[in-house]
């Protein structure tokens, strides 16, 4: 009985420990999202490339994540690369056909030691399926880079995307 | 007399360089070092060529693949020649079991063949491909051993004729024996090219066994001993000077064209096998050429015997010294450092011709210390001894050269160990809708390895890619992945360093990363031995 008590503790203690990379991914603070709707992304960076600070941070918008507004951040240089949609989309009345494809601070500098957020926002096309969807990130500092951009949902990925999940949003918008 | 032989000289020598020009699409004994696909692989898609990588550069022969349902397509017009064989396949392979049989000549005029096997999709049982005549090889055989006699006994004896006047049997032998060379090198000639091409005996006569045959080096060696026979042939029927020139000339030439093709001379150096070859062959046809004829003279008392027997007993030691010295630098050379590859059918071969040398050694040795002089001094006796000894000295050596003749089929240990050395790499291949990967992992053992990783796109082009990395794990046995980030740039990556403790299964996921924001992980999976 004491045996199996130990075991299992020990197999928690194992998942717990085997689980704790996770926190240190890239990752949004808000998990959930509805179709159709606005969202505000908040981007946590929880450490450097290994010990090296990190001097940019690059995010690949998707297609169906429509108007895309960067947060400005002190200290930092921001630019978007913009180019044409794959498909059109319904801003309150305006048909948006191209906009912000990838948003880049950089000149930075965010010490592995030090925690920082990276916010913008933008729309969810209606149009997109429910389900996980990827912001690919990558952390670029001195001499190497860190990047987040496995979009395969493996649950063993070494360093997933930065993800939420879609779900349906009301009938009407 | 001088000057007719001299012109005979210069003719002879024209003659010879004709031959050589006619032969001169010669080329090189090859090992295959490495084949991709590797044999017995299972790709997903058709690899859409085969590539087979030699020791040395070779010519194709014959090329053809064997579908699923038996039909074979020749693809000897779809093959680029030289060290690396590439082999460019039908773009419609159906999914199964498919067998690309090979088959080239090397330097040394050796056709080799073998086959790859590899399936698409799935493995499926294949329809036997149709192979040569199982009567080739034992004719071949036969037909070396009776060049090897001929040589000895016909211009070997016919040589001797410089050491001594011929007695009258021997002059009939060493006819004989030359006739049968004769016949003997457009025989092998004819067998190297149905070897060669795999095709029946029922084929002898057709231009492309012909073509095929004298497009290996064996067809110089060939041209060469037909030359040699047919001068040894005209000196001793025309005795005289002129007869005599011809003989030494073909004495000369007949060692030479040995030298030309064969195991022994295509090894490197080649600045020291060949002439080692040479003198070897030399001083055998001058030892055995001796033993028929001194068998005869000394039936039969007289100062002609004494005085052959004598001039023999001078030289001798010489020969001896020139096939020995020679013998051991080739032996040495084609064994390469001790290992099981001595053990193979060339060691085996070697092991009883130096039995049989043994033997034959003895008994010359006991000629000599024994025999000789007292033989010299008019003991009969002791003559008729020497003449039984000499007369078993002919069987065993008769033995020896049927021996050797089989060393045409048995690949030297020094091959066999530069073949080992890079042989079965492992291949597999992974892809998804957008991106594959050809691995190739070298050497496909356990153990330290490397592993070289094409990445194509779907249309099987070469795909310039950011990077790619590797995971191999087996999960059945709970190994983890073993993780390693490839060197390299554009389509070619590498993985040095890498140990794959365990053969087995292993699963490998391929992690290419296509741009900044795009990567793809394939996985499939490896088959260590």
């Amino acid at each position: 009985m004491i045996r199996s008590f130990a075991r299992a503790a020990v197999a928690v203690a194992t998942l717990a420990a085997l689980s704790l990379p996770a926190f240190a991914h890239v990752t949004l603070e808000v998990q959930e999202a509805k179709l159709g709707s606005t969202y505000k992304a908040v981007l946590r960076i929880p450490h450097g490339c290994g010990t090296e600070a990190t001097n940019a941070v690059r995010v690949q918008i998707p297609e169906g994540f429509f108007n895309v507004k960067p947060m400005p951040k002190a200290g930092w240089t921001l630019e978007t690369v913009t180019g044409p949609y794959a498909g059109s989309y319904d801003n309150h009345g305006t048909t948006m056909t191209e906009g912000v494809k990838e948003i880049v601070w950089s000149d930075g500098n965010l010490p592995n030691e030090f925690y920082d957020e990276f916010v913008f926002r933008g729309t969810f096309a209606g149009t997109l399926e429910p389900g996980k969807f990827y912001f690919p990130t990558i952390q670029t500092c001195a001499s190497g880079e860190e990047a987040w951009i496995d979009v395969t949902g493996a649950e063993a990925a070494d360093m997933p995307a930065p993800s939420l999940t879609l779900v349906e949003g009301d009938a009407h918008h | 007399m001088v000057s007719f032989s001299r012109r005979g000289r210069v003719a002879v020598g024209l003659a010879w360089l004709f031959l050589l020009a006619f032969c001169a699409s010669a080329w090189a004994h090859a090992q295959l070092l490495e084949s991709a696909p590797v044999s017995g692989s299972i790709l997903r898609t058709n690899p859409g060529e085969v590539s087979l990588s030699f020791n040395e550069p070779v010519t194709p022969l014959a090329v053809s693949l064997i579908a699923p349902d038996g039909t074979a397509t020749d693809l000897l017009s779809a093959t680029s020649g030289g060290q690396n064989l590439n082999v460019t396949l039908p773009r419609d392979l159906t999914q199964g079991t498919h067998l690309l049989s090979w088959r080239v000549a090397s330097i040394d005029g050796h056709p080799i063949g073998a086959s790859v096997v590899f399936s698409i999709g799935s493995v499926t049982q294949t329809q036997a491909a149709p192979g040569g005549d199982p009567l080739v090889a034992p004719l071949l055989w036969a037909g070396k051993a009776a060049l090897f006699l001929a040589l000895a006994f016909g211009i070997g004896t016919a040589a001797f004729s410089r050491v001594a006047p011929l007695p009258k049997r021997s002059q009939s032998i060493a006819q004989a024996f030359v006739i049968i060379g004769l016949s003997a090198s457009l025989f092998t000639l004819c067998l190297q090219g149905l070897d060669a091409l795999g095709r029946p005996l029922t084929a002898a006569l057709s231009p492309p066994v012909w073509t095929t045959s004298m497009g290996t080096s064996y067809g110089i060696t060939a041209c060469v001993l037909g030359l040699a026979f047919l001068l040894s042939f005209l000196g001793l029927r025309r005795g005289g000077r002129a007869g005599a020139a011809l003989i030494v000339l073909s004495a000369i030439l007949a060692p030479l064209a040995l030298a030309l093709s064969g195991h022994a001379s295509t090894a490197a150096p080649q600045v020291l096998t060949r002439p080692a070859v040479f003198l070897h062959v030399a001083g055998i046809l001058f030892w055995l050429g001796a033993l028929i004829p001194l068998a005869e003279l000394l039936a039969t008392a007289g100062e002609e015997a004494d005085g052959a027997l004598r001039r023999f007993s001078r030289i001798i030691p010489f020969a001896v010294g020139a096939i020995l010295l020679s013998g051991i630098t080739l032996a040495a050379i084609q064994l390469g450092v001790p290992g099981p590859t001595w053990l193979s059918p060339y060691g085996a071969i070697l092991a009883v011709k130096l039995l049989l040398l043994l033997l034959v050694f003895a008994l010359a040795l006991y000629n000599r210390r024994s025999l000789t002089r007292p033989a010299l001094a008019g003991d009969a006796n002791a003559r008729r001894r020497l003449r039984a000894s000499i007369l078993a000295e002919v069987v065993l050596v008769s033995l020896v050269l049927g021996l050797v003749a089989g060393w045409r089929f048995t690949p030297p240990p020094r091959a066999l160990a530069e073949a080992a050395v890079v042989a079965d790499p492992i291949f597999a291949h992974v892809m998804d809708e957008k991106v594959m990967a050809m691995l190739t992992v070298t050497p496909g053992q356990p153990g330290p390895v490397s592993i070289a990783i094409d990445v194509m796109d779907a249309d099987m082009a070469p795909r310039s890619v950011q990077g790619v990395h590797l995971a191999l794990s087996q999960p059945a046995r709970g190994i983890q992945p073993i993780v390693q980030t490839a060197t390299g740039a554009e389509s070619t990556w590498q993985v040095n360093d890498l140990t794959l403790p365990f053969g087995g299964s292993w699963t490998v996921a391929v992690t290419i990363r296509l741009g900044a924001f795009e990567q793809r992980t394939i996985t499939g999976s490896l088959d260590l031995p």
